[in-house]
């Protein structure tokens, strides 16, 4: 690995590393609001909106996304005028927004039908029950998928270079046609992406290690007023 | 589009590009499925170096995206064809994710089991192939075709470094008929078939594994 390559070629590779970052940040927050609305959705079943629903997850789930992104791209873009970035960013929520659903649906099935009974009887309507108590109790069931789908997102914005978005795969390639170094270029960008993978991962363990800890406090808690009530 | 020459894409589309794309996932998928195997069984019996190096390969192939390994491939490789370079990069990142999931199924049969089946004197080949495979199956079979369908949604990155399968036939398609829309929403719908078939085989073979083993 020669370090003089990526010095030389430090401004293209920065600025290919930011637009990563600003790309998987707004494709994570949309595809997490998009994910549990579509998730709510499908768990519901209204009558005709729950069917789009899941044709929707069920066909962005079964197609590569990279033909999504050139079908935007090349097919969309060419009857309406919007950036490369907006159908970028589009591509990915659509895409990852359906694995999310899926996850967010297993986890408010795994919930207690009572709970919600509970809420509905206790006069809130349909919306705010989900809101306020179906919601909250499957996220926590979820983060850990949801951690996982996040360092999905962040390698998916790798084939964000197709569709003529500099970022940093798409720096990395021009690094090595410049350059004529591919183990460096590379090298460099499999090492950010790699890094990035670990400090999520990273997250993921420690929000595990705090969440066990307050169920394990709860538990206490519970076990101890159920000994009193004795 | 005319339906003549919409005729005429499809026909080259899977004429010249779906034997590309099959000949892809297949052969992808054999050596994926042989490294998982065989790197899955070594992986169960924590081997402390072999253990430590199998560990890296898996975090390095789901850390970083299949992508930026093809093009390094596609780069640093002098020879080889287009289609053995993407066979290599898929197969080795699925592979990865295929060595995880065997070894989390060898890993989910409880060491009780083996136990058991010695003390009541069972041969241990009876004791591999009747007792501790079918909780194996049990486990990775879902996960294993879950994974496939992933294997065959990635394939078409290969498409991307000039490799003949569907999606690069249809590209080049494009000059001449310039309907973008219609022709990348066959591939999408291609791909759906491919994918969707897998599903459904998986949840097919889930149940009859199910029943097989569990009964009803």
């Amino acid at each position: 690995m020669n370090f003089g390559v990526i010095i030389k070629y430090w401004p293209r590779l920065w600025s290919g590393l930011q637009l990563t970052l600003l790309y998987s940040a707004i494709a994570i927050v949309l595809a997490i609001v998009w994910g549990v609305l579509i998730g709510a959705i499908s768990y519901r079943k209204p009558p005709v909106i729950g069917q789009i629903t899941r044709a929707y997850v069920c066909f962005f789930r079964e197609t590569p996304l990279l033909v999504q992104l050139y079908f935007l791209f090349y097919g969309v873009s060419r009857y309406i005028s919007v950036p490369a970035g907006f159908i970028g960013v589009l591509a990915l929520v659509l895409n990852d927004g359906a694995f999310i659903a899926e996850i967010v649906r297993g986890g408010l099935q795994s919930l207690d039908p009572g709970q919600r009974e509970a809420a509905l009887s206790l006069g809130f309507n349909e919306f705010q029950t989900m809101i306020y108590f179906l919601i909250p109790q499957a996220w926590k069931k979820v983060l850990d998928s949801l951690i996982n789908m996040m360092s999905i997102i962040i390698k998916d914005t790798s084939m964000l270079m197709w569709i003529t978005i500099c970022e940093l795969n798409y720096q990395c390639n021009q690094v090595n046609i410049y350059s004529f170094d591919p183990i460096s270029a590379y090298m460099f960008g499999a090492a950010v992406y790699l890094a990035l993978f670990l400090i999520v991962q990273g997250v993921r363990r420690l929000i595990k290690v705090r969440s066990n800890r307050i169920d394990k406090r709860l538990n206490m808690k519970t076990n101890k007023e159920e000994v009193l009530n004795v | 589009m005319t339906w003549e020459e919409r005729f005429l894409v499809l026909k080259t589309m899977f004429v010249q590009g779906m034997p590309m794309t099959l000949k892809l996932i297949g052969a992808s998928l054999l050596f994926a499925l042989l490294i998982g195997i065989v790197l899955g069984t070594v992986r169960s019996m924590k081997i402390p170096v072999v253990d430590q190096i199998l560990g890296a390969y898996a975090l390095i192939c789901r850390g970083i995206p299949t992508i930026i390994i093809l093009l390094f491939f596609y780069a640093y490789f002098t020879r080889g064809t287009q289609f053995w370079i993407s066979v290599l990069a898929i197969s080795m990142v699925e592979g990865a994710y295929m060595m995880e999931i065997v070894k989390g199924g060898y890993l989910s049969v409880d060491k009780g089991q083996w136990e058991a089946a010695d003390s009541v004197g069972l041969p241990r080949l009876y004791t591999i192939t009747r007792i501790v495979l079918p909780q194996v199956m049990l486990v990775i079979v879902p996960a294993l075709m879950g994974q496939i369908v992933m294997l065959v949604k990635g394939t078409c990155v290969a498409a991307t470094i000039g490799c003949m399968d569907v999606l690069r036939r249809a590209q080049l398609l494009l000059p001449k008929y310039s309907y973008p829309l219609e022709i990348y929403a066959y591939i999408l719908v291609i791909f759906f078939v491919m994918c969707h078939f897998l599903t459904w085989l998986g949840k097919k073979l889930e149940r009859t594994v199910v029943k097989r083993i569990i009964g009803d």
